[in-house]
């Protein structure tokens, strides 16, 4: 018996000591990983002689090297005055979206040890990450005449509540684009520059009737629907609304406005064009940026309120290039409502260089951030190849820069425009809780494009949206609001008047009829 | 005797100890995969949090629970779950797949062989793929496949994801995606049948349908009951396909109550609310499925 026990006891001995052998593989492996991934992270600590300034930047649309090449190119100079320096660039080399970059930040910065000093983000994110104190307020090192030296459209997006935080470094802008060919072929003049919305419609409704002979013609896009997400809000809706001189959020008192004549005025142009005029389709104006651009290109779109990005993302290069491009795309500005002063508006957004709130030598980053963001860079970090291509330099004088010519070697003129249009510049509210309005904003468009409600009932379901999610204290609607002139018309500049090329034979008839129909 | 009992009883041991060790790295896994973050839903739905902010919650109560059911969104959102729960899954994937099932069994082998494999094949497909195929095959602008062949016969194209028609696009997809499981699982519980008992009802003189409806399918109870449980939880976290198709348009449409917690934790980045709503879908998939256990009793 005691020897039947011993041999049935072995295998059970063996067995015991495998899984205890298994156990301890997977506890050394996890351990293992553990300090090979936390040895892994840039080191911060370096000789009390020598210091190290971290670098993160997005490399899904570029690479490593292009960003180390730039990054020393830029600040060589810099780097030889201070020679006790190493700059380091640490990616995060693994984020392959705009999305994934901001997830990696997040990590990165939430702990001090991984946190890099300076960090690129897009300028729509300032509020969010200076409301979770992520990166440093720049007032102490930026003078006044630094920050005149940038676009208010640019530099306001990275001012929170008076407090800068970030040097912006690239910018884009929203205009609109037209097909010369068929606008010749319905035998409007060009170049053509819209003075009103209702110049807009009226053009658009012209391309309408002259050009039935195509098949799935759209005369207009602008973009709209939850599915469209920002571009909706940004590229669409809000292009439009500053030029009513209303906005989403009321600077003031803090509040979002909840309904005002502004917001009425756009959805009313938006149910014109679905709705009413049925010159735009929601099918396209749902769809991405690429689609829309292929369709203009192509001559199945007339009018396209756009941004300046197109050129550079789908139109310069690649299999969708267009030779000679301004012989058939036309540019336009995006006209306020009547034409009223500013005439213009466009939509800004971009990015911008910001720093590490937990930073110990501020005073010596930024002056690296200085280095890194001059006229100079900024044009060469837009340059063709490069680490930001396709947008525009923030500084205002980067237009008087010979370097300026070559951001767009193709069509050297599209830049003029691109930069006069920063002039007229608006920005989305610099405020955390803006992601939230925004999407509640293209539930209304949604409402009044799709689901054929009125103007009044959507706004109505915007100003509910709005209290759920932040309080009726945080909201303000504009009582009454009348859609329509808020302000004497006839005692405004309208820009038809200073603009005679722009006025078209039926803009007047239809500016009358479009204003009348709306009283 | 005495020795040898506390030789079984150690034997006994260190079987225990084995199996005890064995299974620490699964329950580790189901732990801190599954029960730790299902907990933390429920944790989460009670607070505050906002990726706005993600360091600085409170616990708020019941505040988000009741925001959710005075919200008209989702009032919406869940009766468009139950309509896309009701014709994709029990109509379209449990129903319609036992019947393929049955038709496929009554076929030649290699008739039913490749008809499996075709339907399997979508339900092997990744659904970012699947979504895709679907939007290239039913778009309006630029024109998808099916439109391109409407056009080219002389017909007028169709907004298939417009307001009106999203939401049967996605449920005929999804019935796309799912149906090759159900098919797969009735087939093989058909085919485990005796054989006599179809024959019998074949001397009794009864047609394929009464042989179907009355015969067979009361004996796939077991089966229908697995069925029905996963296709319930599949479909109540269905999510790729339609964020693909529709991203819950257009105006809601479509917005099922994943694509609803989604757009809440990632588009308003509320998400305090958003693990509110992901506790109402684990709720309903728990209650469902002691329903179905408790409706389709089984015997030993």
């Amino acid at each position: 018996m005691e020897s039947s026990g011993n041999n049935s006891s072995a295998p059970g001995g063996k067995k015991a000591i495998i899984a205890v052998a298994v156990v301890i593989v997977l506890i050394v492996a996890g351990l293992g990983t553990y300090f090979v991934l936390t040895q892994n992270h840039p080191s911060t600590s370096k000789p009390s002689s020598s210091v190290t300034i971290t670098v993160a930047a997005p490399v899904y649309s570029s690479s490593t090297s292009i960003w180390e090449n730039f990054i020393n190119n830029a600040t060589s100079s810099w780097q030889a005055a201070h020679p006790n320096v190493t700059i380091k660039f640490v990616g995060p080399s693994d984020a392959s979206s705009e999305s994934q970059y901001y997830d990696k930040l997040d990590l990165m910065t939430s702990s001090p040890s991984t946190a890099p000093d300076v960090m690129l983000e897009d300028m729509f994110y300032t509020a969010t990450y200076a409301h979770e104190k992520v990166i440093a307020p720049l007032n102490s090192y930026m003078n006044s005449t630094e920050k005149a030296s940038f676009f208010k459209s640019a530099i306001g997006q990275m001012e929170i509540n008076g407090t800068v935080y970030g040097l912006p470094t690239q910018v884009s802008d929203t205009l609109i684009y037209y097909n010369m060919s068929l606008f010749k072929e319905a035998g409007i003049k060009t170049p053509w520059q819209p003075t009103s919305w209702a110049d807009i419609l009226q053009t658009a409704m012209y391309l309408k009737d002259n050009l039935t002979g195509i098949s799935g013609f759209v005369p207009m896009n602008i973009y709209t629907d939850t599915r469209a997400g920002e571009a909706a809000s940004f590229t669409g809706f809000e292009g439009l609304l500053y030029g009513t001189g209303w906005g989403l959020y009321n600077f003031t008192s803090g509040q979002w406005y909840g309904n005002n004549p502004g917001l009425n005025a756009t959805l009313q142009f938006y149910k014109d064009a679905f709705i009413t005029d049925k010159v735009a389709t929601v099918d396209l104006s749902t769809t991405p940026y690429i689609t829309v651009g292929q369709y203009l290109q192509e001559g199945k779109l007339g009018i396209a309120i756009d941004g300046n990005w197109m050129y550079g993302y789908q139109w310069a290069s690649g299999s969708h290039k267009i030779y000679n491009f301004t012989k058939y795309i036309g540019l336009a500005y995006i006209p306020t409502e009547f034409g009223q002063a500013p005439y213009y508006n466009s939509m800004v957004g971009g990015w911008g260089w910001a720093m590490y709130s937990g930073v110990t030598d501020k005073s010596l980053v930024y002056s690296f951030m200085q280095a890194m963001d001059n006229t100079t860079n900024q044009i060469n970090i837009n340059l063709p190849g490069q680490a930001l291509a396709g947008g525009l330099p923030a500084k205002t004088d980067a237009s008087s820069n010979p370097l300026f010519q070559k951001l767009m070697p193709g069509a050297p003129q599209l830049d003029t425009f691109y930069a006069n249009v920063l002039k007229y510049g608006s920005y989305r509210p610099p405020v955390s809780t803006y992601p939230t309005v925004s999407t509640a904003l293209q539930a209304a468009m949604s409402d009044v494009v799709v689901k054929g409600d009125t103007v009044s009932q959507a706004l109505s379901a915007y100003d509910s949206a709005l209290i759920t999610d932040f309080g009726s204290s945080m909201v303000q609607v504009v009582s009454h609001p009348t859609i329509g002139p808020y302000i004497a018309i006839q005692n405004v500049h309208l820009a038809q008047n200073i603009n005679n090329v722009a006025t078209s034979p039926y803009h007047i008839f239809y500016s009358n009829l479009y204003i009348t129909s709306k009283n | 005797m005495f020795k040898a009992g506390t030789l079984v009883q150690r034997k006994e041991r260190n079987n225990s100890l084995f199996y005890i060790m064995a299974l620490i790295p699964a329950f580790a896994y189901l732990g801190i995969f599954f029960i730790y973050p299902l907990v933390l839903s429920v944790y989460y739905s009670f607070t505050n949090i906002s990726l706005l902010n993600i360091d600085h919650y409170r616990y708020i109560g019941f505040y988000n629970y009741g925001r959710l059911f005075s919200s008209s969104v989702f009032e919406q959102s869940v009766i468009i779950t139950v309509v896309f729960f009701i014709f994709s899954a029990i109509l379209g994937q449990m129903v319609l797949g036992a019947i393929v099932a049955y038709v496929i069994n009554g076929t030649k082998k290699i008739f039913g062989t490749v008809i499996t494999l075709v339907i399997l094949m979508a339900w092997a497909t990744p659904q970012v793929v699947s979504g895709i195929t679907w939007y290239s095959t039913l778009s309006y602008f630029p024109v998808g496949l099916v439109n391109y062949i409407i056009t080219g016969l002389g017909g007028k194209p169709i907004h298939f994801l417009s307001y009106h028609n999203a939401l049967y696009m996605i449920i005929l997809s999804n019935i796309w995606i799912g149906l090759g499981f159900s098919v797969l699982l009735f087939s093989s519980a058909i085919k485990n049948i005796n054989p006599s008992v179809i024959k019998a009802t074949i001397v009794d003189g009864a047609g394929p349908f009464s042989r179907f409806f009355r015969v067979i399918f009361p004996m796939l109870k077991q089966t229908i009951l697995t069925d029905l449980i996963l296709i319930t939880l599949w479909t109540l976290g269905a999510f790729t396909v339609v964020y693909v198709l529709t991203h819950g348009g257009p105006a809601d449409a479509t917005n099922i109550l994943t694509i609803y917690q989604y757009h809440t934790a990632f588009s308003v980045f509320d998400v305090g609310l958003a693990n509110t709503i992901g506790v109402m879908i684990i709720l309903a998939g728990i209650v469902m499925s002691l329903v179905y256990i408790r409706v389709i009793k089984i015997e030993d």
